[in-house]
């Protein structure tokens, strides 16, 4: 379908031109939105607010013949995401990501062996879940300068924060990210022994 | 974070995986985000109008409001002082031409001139000459009503008969009935004079081509005695600096006349 066909069936608020877009864009947008929100709930939240405003924006494009809808959807959706989160990233301060161990989980053997974990084949399920739970500044940084490949001044320039909050809260990311891999996967075991 | 961390994770896998990853398509989804969107689209039908997006904060409130505040007290002062140019009025205008007709010079009236020619009779003359013009003889002719003669100031009369004085001691001859005046002359004892005028305290005397003015203390009123008309003496060694400064006659002059008699002072 041409471009032109699609933005005036977005402006007519045509529902069968929308369907193709969500079908067309879903699955991937919505794996974007999973792993920038910090549950499932939360994604599928994030998905209809981004994904309807990259319509919108669609919608407003003058020059459409020249125009690439998937990478501009793609970036436009991006956008919309990470401004969601900001907007709400306070309640992320009641609720940390940090798990508190219960006093028989803790395990003073100094001896014990140390599982070597093999990171690069890890599923995607354990990775989504290893970053839903950085703490949501830290998860839109690792988010856009690792897996999005954003430059840090790009991510800089997004967050609206410095460039030494950006790198602290990458290489904090980088580190809580290992250790939740780590968490999980040991959980994961423990759940397969029983 | 521990100095002994060590980060195992390739990224560079992460990024493919991740970003390659898709989630299956959900009819619950799709409901979902029909439903939001439809709740949503009021906002679209406002995307057709330019949308403005101004941060306001307090780096544009704070102008606002000083420039608010500036303007205000702008006003205020121009209620006070009124810096506009005062154009006059129409009456004053009507009353400025009226001043200015007011103040025209009057009608000058142009005199007529009459033109007469004289013939002359001698027949010689006829020949010779042509009839010649008299000279022009201008007579102007001025309406009595345009000039208001001013009053004129009513000449003094003096009396004819000159009362004669004698002077009893040897005095001065002033200028001026004052005697800061210059002194002119000097008068002798048992001389006669002749007083044109009489003030308080000084007669007016002929002296020479000039007038002169003798104290009344050196004088007395001449009862019929028969004495030579004096011929004062003119005397320059006395000449003094006209003073500008006036003073009282009565200060120079004593109150008491020569008849005994006391006047009050008078100013000059």
């Amino acid at each position: 379908m041409p471009n032109n066909e699609i933005i005036a069936g977005l402006l007519k608020n045509d529902g069968n031109i929308k369907k193709q877009l969500f079908d067309t864009y879903y699955g991937k947008f919505a794996a974007i939105a999973l792993r920038y929100s910090k549950n499932q709930e939360q994604g599928t939240e994030v998905f209809n607010a981004a994904f309807n405003k990259s319509l919108q924006s669609l919608q407003k494009q003058k020059n459409s013949a020249n125009l690439k809808i998937n990478e501009f959807l793609e970036g436009e959706f991006i956008r919309e995401t990470v401004e969601h989160i900001k907007n709400i990233r306070s309640e992320y301060y009641v609720a940390s990501t940090v798990f508190a161990n219960s006093k028989n989980s803790k395990n003073y053997d100094l001896f014990e062996s140390r599982e070597l974990v093999d990171f690069n084949s890890i599923n995607n399920e354990v990775l989504i879940k290893a970053l839903q739970q950085l703490v949501p500044s830290q998860r839109l940084v690792f988010n856009l300068h690792v897996i999005e490949n954003y430059t840090l001044e790009d991510t800089t320039l997004l967050l609206e924060a410095s460039e030494q909050t950006v790198k602290s809260n990458l290489e904090k990311a980088r580190y809580n990210l290992q250790k939740n891999i780590e968490k999980i996967l040991k959980v994961s075991q423990y759940e397969q022994s029983l | 974070m521990s100095s002994h961390f060590n980060y195992e994770i390739d990224e560079r896998n992460l990024r493919l995986k991740l970003r390659d990853m898709a989630l299956p398509q959900k009819e619950e989804a799709w409901i979902q985000f029909e439903n939001f969107s439809n709740t949503h689209y009021s906002v679209n039908k406002s995307a057709s109008l330019p949308s403005f997006n101004f941060n306001i904060n307090r780096a544009l409130i704070l102008p606002f409001i000083f420039g608010g505040i500036i303007i205000l007290f702008s006003l205020l002062l121009f209620n006070f002082i009124s810096i506009k140019n005062v154009k006059p009025s129409e009456q004053n205008k009507e009353l400025a031409n009226k001043n200015i007709e007011e103040k025209k010079p009057l009608p000058v009236v142009i005199p007529q001139v009459k033109k007469e020619t004289v013939k002359v009779d001698t027949s010689a003359q006829k020949k010779a000459l042509k009839p010649v013009e008299t000279p022009t003889v201008a007579t102007e002719i001025i309406k009595p009503a345009l000039i208001t003669p001013s009053p004129a100031a009513k000449p003094v009369i003096a009396d004819e008969k000159l009362e004669k004085w004698i002077s009893t001691e040897s005095g001065k001859i002033y200028s001026s009935p004052n005697i800061q005046s210059n002194v002119i002359g000097s008068v002798n004892e048992h001389q006669s004079y002749s007083a044109l005028e009489e003030t308080n305290y000084f007669i007016k005397i002929s002296f020479g081509n000039e007038i002169g003015y003798i104290r009344k203390n050196f004088l007395r009123k001449n009862n019929g005695e028969k004495l030579k008309e004096a011929n004062p003496i003119p005397e320059k060694r006395f000449k003094r600096r006209n003073r500008k400064a006036e003073t009282l006659e009565s200060i120079q002059a004593p109150l008491k006349t020569s008849s005994g008699e006391e006047k009050e002072p008078e100013l000059k």
